[in-house]
C-alpha cells in the first residue's frame, strides 16, 4: 500500500471519528463539550489532524496547485494550528515559556460610575489586573416597547393606559377619568417651606416615575404615584391602586464607558450587545445587566469581558489576549418568560 | 396545524400551489411550467417582502420566517443549477417544484407567524448573510440529496443514468459545499464580536459543523473511491439528515440548549 493510499484511509478515518466527537460534544452542552474539545487526549486528536492536513500539501499537488482546494485546506491549517495555540492549554503553555502573567478570559462587575481594573477569571479562580482601569459611566436599556400604567379597583377590574402626559382618559364603566401629570426620569422629593416638592433629578441613578390625577365620577381629584422601582402600594381607603407596567422587549443593552490610563481618559466608547469597546490588546463586551438589591434607586451592573483583538489565527500572545463573553440572551430569555407569565397571569 | 387566514397566509399558499401545479405540469407542458414557476417565485417574493415589512427586519430570525426564506430560494437556485447540471429541464423543474412545496409547508402550516422584534444578540449586519449562507447551501444539498435519493432507487432497480444521478448530485455539492463554509467563516467572525470568542462549542455550532465534516468526508470519500456511488449517494443523504437535525432538531429540542435557540 503506497504511502497516499494510506494517508488517504486516515483522512477517511480521522473525519469519520471527528464527526462522532462533534455529534457526541453537541449533547453534552457547551460548557461540557468545550471542556471534552480542549483535554489533552483530543490535543492528540487535534495533532495527528494538522499532521495529516500538512502531510496533504506535500503528498498532493493538486492542494497546492488549485487555488480553491488549497485555500479550504489552508484555510483549515489555519483554524486547527490557532484553535490549538490559542486553547487554554496553549495559553497555559506560552505564558510558562515567555515568563508572563497574561490571561485569556474573565469577568468584571461595574456600579454606574464605579471604575475598576479588576478581571475575575471564570476559569481558574483567580484575579487579574488591567493596566488601565474601566470606568462605567452610565448603565442603560432600551426597549421596543413603552412604559404603562395599570389602574386597579377593587371589584377586580382593571385597566391600563399609555405612558402619555397629559390626555385625560376615561375609565370604563363611567367611574371617571385619569390624567398623567408629570414623567419623572429620576424621581426625588425635596423639602420646601415644610412641603414635600418631587422633582427630576440630574443624578446618574434613575428612579422612573409619574404623577397621576384620578377623578372619581362623583369625586374629587386626587393625586398618586407610580414607580418602576417600587411594586403598587395598597392605600388605606381607597377603592382603587395604580401600578408601573415597565417596558418589556429589549431592545439594546448599553454601557458608556470610559478607559483611564494614568489618571488620563485615553478612550471612551458606548458599548452594546454585538458591539465591544478595544483597547490595549483587549476586548470589552456587555455581557449582563441587572438592577442592584441595596438601594431603590441605585442601579447595578454585571459583567464586561476583555478580549482578545481580531487576531485570525487564534494565536495569543501577551499581547493578544483573548476572552469569552457571554450576550445577554440569558437575560433576554427571563424577560421573555417574565412577559410569558405576565400575559398568562 | 395552524392555517393562516391573511395576507401573509395567502400569499405562502399560493406560491404553494404554484410549486405544486410546476411539479404536475413540468413534464406534460413544460413551458407553461416554466411561466408559472417564475410567477410562483414573484409571489414568493412578495411574502418575503410582506413579512419583512411587517417586522420591520430582515425575515430570517425564527423558524417561521427561515422556512419562508427557503421557499424563497427555490427558483434562484433553480436557474443556477439548470446552468450546471446535464438534468433534462422538465425533471428539474419537478423536482424543485417538490422542494419548495416541502420547504413551504412548515411556514403555510406548522410554525406560528406572531411577529417578534429582533433580540439585541441579533443586531449585527452578519445576521443577514450568516443565515443566508446556509440557507442556500441547504436548498443545494437538499436537491443534492434528492438526486442520490434517485440515484439509489434506479439502481436498485438496475436502471441506467444512475451516473448522471450521482454526478448531478457532486455539482449541487460542490456548489452548495463553499456557501455551508462561508456560513460557518461568517458565523465565526460574528462570535468574535458577539460572544469574544470564535467558536463557542455550542449544540447548534456543533451540528452545523457536523453537516459540513459529512460533506468533506463526501468530497474525500469521493476522491478516494470514484467509482462507489452507492457510497456517495448514502453519504449525500445522511448530509441532509444532520442538516434537518441542525435546522429543526437542535432548535426545536430541550436536548439542545445554547446560544442559537432564538426561535420560539
Amino acid at each position: 500500500m503506497s504511502i497516499k493510499r494510506y494517508i488517504n484511509l486516515m483522512i477517511l478515518l480521522l473525519l469519520a471519528v471527528f464527526i462522532i466527537f462533534s455529534v457526541n460534544g453537541a449533547f453534552m452542552g457547551a460548557r461540557r463539550a468545550q471542556a471534552f474539545f480542549n483535554s489533552i487526549p483530543m490535543m492528540t486528536f487535534w495533532g495527528v489532524l494538522l499532521f495529516v492536513l500538512i502531510a496533504g500539501f506535500f503528498m498532493y499537488a493538486s492542494l497546492r496547485k488549485r487555488f480553491g482546494l488549497m485555500l479550504i485546506h489552508g484555510g483549515c491549517l489555519l483554524v486547527l494550528g490557532g484553535g490549538v495555540l490559542g486553547s487554554e492549554a496553549g495559553f497555559r503553555f506560552f505564558n510558562q515559556l515567555f515568563d508572563q502573567q497574561s490571561f485569556t478570559k474573565g469577568q468584571m462587575t461595574l456600579h454606574q460610575g464605579q471604575s475598576s481594573n479588576r478581571v475575575v477569571s471564570e476559569m481558574e479562580d483567580s484575579i487579574n489586573e488591567l493596566p488601565f482601569a474601566v470606568r462605567l459611566e452610565k448603565a442603560f436599556v432600551e426597549y421596543y416597547d413603552e412604559p404603562a400604567i395599570r389602574l386597579h379597583f377593587g371589584d377586580a377590574m382593571h385597566f391600563m393606559i399609555p405612558s402619555q402626559v397629559g390626555e385625560k382618559i376615561e375609565i370604563p364603566d363611567g367611574r371617571g377619568t385619569v390624567q398623567i401629570i408629570t414623567a419623572y426620569k429620576n424621581f426625588k422629593m425635596k423639602q420646601v417651606d415644610g412641603q414635600r416638592i418631587p422633582y427630576d433629578s440630574d443624578g446618574p441613578e434613575s428612579n422612573p416615575a409619574y404623577q397621576l390625577t384620578i377623578t372619581l365620577a362623583g369625586g374629587k381629584p386626587e393625586t398618586l404615584f407610580v414607580f418602576e422601582r417600587f411594586p403598587m402600594h395598597a392605600m388605606p381607603g381607597k377603592i382603587y391602586s395604580a401600578e408601573y407596567v415597565a417596558p418589556q422587549i429589549v431592545k439594546d443593552y448599553k454601557s458608556d464607558l470610559q478607559v483611564v490610563k494614568d489618571g488620563e481618559l485615553v478612550k471612551q466608547a458606548t458599548i452594546e450587545v454585538n458591539k465591544p469597546l478595544f483597547y490595549g490588546g483587549f476586548h470589552f463586551y456587555q455581557h449582563t445587566f441587572s438592577y442592584d438589591q441595596l438601594g431603590a434607586d441605585q442601579r447595578h451592573y454585571g459583567g464586561i469581558r476583555p478580549g482578545c483583538p481580531a487576531c485570525i489565527s487564534g494565536l495569543r500572545s501577551d499581547f493578544h489576549r483573548s476572552a469569552e463573553a457571554l450576550l445577554s440572551e440569558a437575560f433576554y430569555e427571563k424577560v421573555r418568560h417574565q412577559r410569558h407569565e405576565r400575559v398568562a397571569g | 396545524m395552524i392555517i393562516k387566514p391573511d395576507i401573509q397566509g395567502y400569499l405562502i399558499y399560493s406560491t404553494m400551489l404554484g410549486y405544486l401545479t410546476v411539479l404536475l405540469m413540468a413534464l406534460k407542458y413544460p413551458k407553461q411550467a416554466k411561466v408559472l414557476f417564475v410567477s410562483s417565485f414573484l409571489v414568493s417574493s412578495a411574502a418575503l417582502i410582506y413579512r419583512w415589512s411587517v417586522v420591520g427586519h430582515l425575515p430570517m430570525q425564527n423558524m417561521f420566517e427561515v422556512f419562508l426564506f427557503l421557499g424563497f430560494c427555490i427558483w434562484p437556485i433553480h436557474i443556477f443549477s439548470k446552468k450546471i447540471l446535464r438534468t433534462n429541464h422538465s425533471v428539474l423543474m419537478m423536482i424543485d417544484g417538490a422542494i419548495g412545496v416541502v420547504v413551504l409547508f412548515p411556514a403555510g402550516f406548522i410554525f406560528n407567524h406572531h411577529p417578534q422584534f429582533l433580540p439585541p444578540a441579533l443586531q449585527y449586519w452578519l445576521f443577514g448573510p450568516h443565515v443566508a449562507a446556509y440557507m442556500l447551501a441547504y436548498i443545494f444539498m437538499t436537491k443534492a440529496a434528492v438526486f442520490a435519493l434517485g440515484g439509489l432507487i434506479l439502481s436498485s432497480r438496475n436502471m441506467p443514468s444512475n451516473n448522471t444521478m450521482a454526478d448531478s448530485g457532486y455539482q449541487l455539492i460542490a456548489a452548495g459545499f463553499p456557501l455551508l463554509t462561508l456560513g460557518l467563516f461568517l458565523g465565526s467572525i460574528w462570535g468574535k464580536y458577539a460572544w469574544g470568542d470564535w467558536w463557542g462549542w455550542d449544540p447548534k455550532e456543533l451540528w452545523s459543523l457536523v453537516c459540513w465534516l459529512v460533506y468533506v468526508l463526501y468530497l474525500h470519500v469521493r476522491f478516494a473511491w470514484p467509482r462507489r456511488q452507492q457510497i456517495h449517494n448514502v453519504l449525500n443523504i445522511i448530509g441532509l439528515v444532520c442538516i434537518i437535525i441542525t435546522l429543526l432538531w437542535v432548535n426545536l429540542s430541550k436536548l439542545f440548549p445554547g446560544l442559537h435557540n432564538y426561535t420560539s
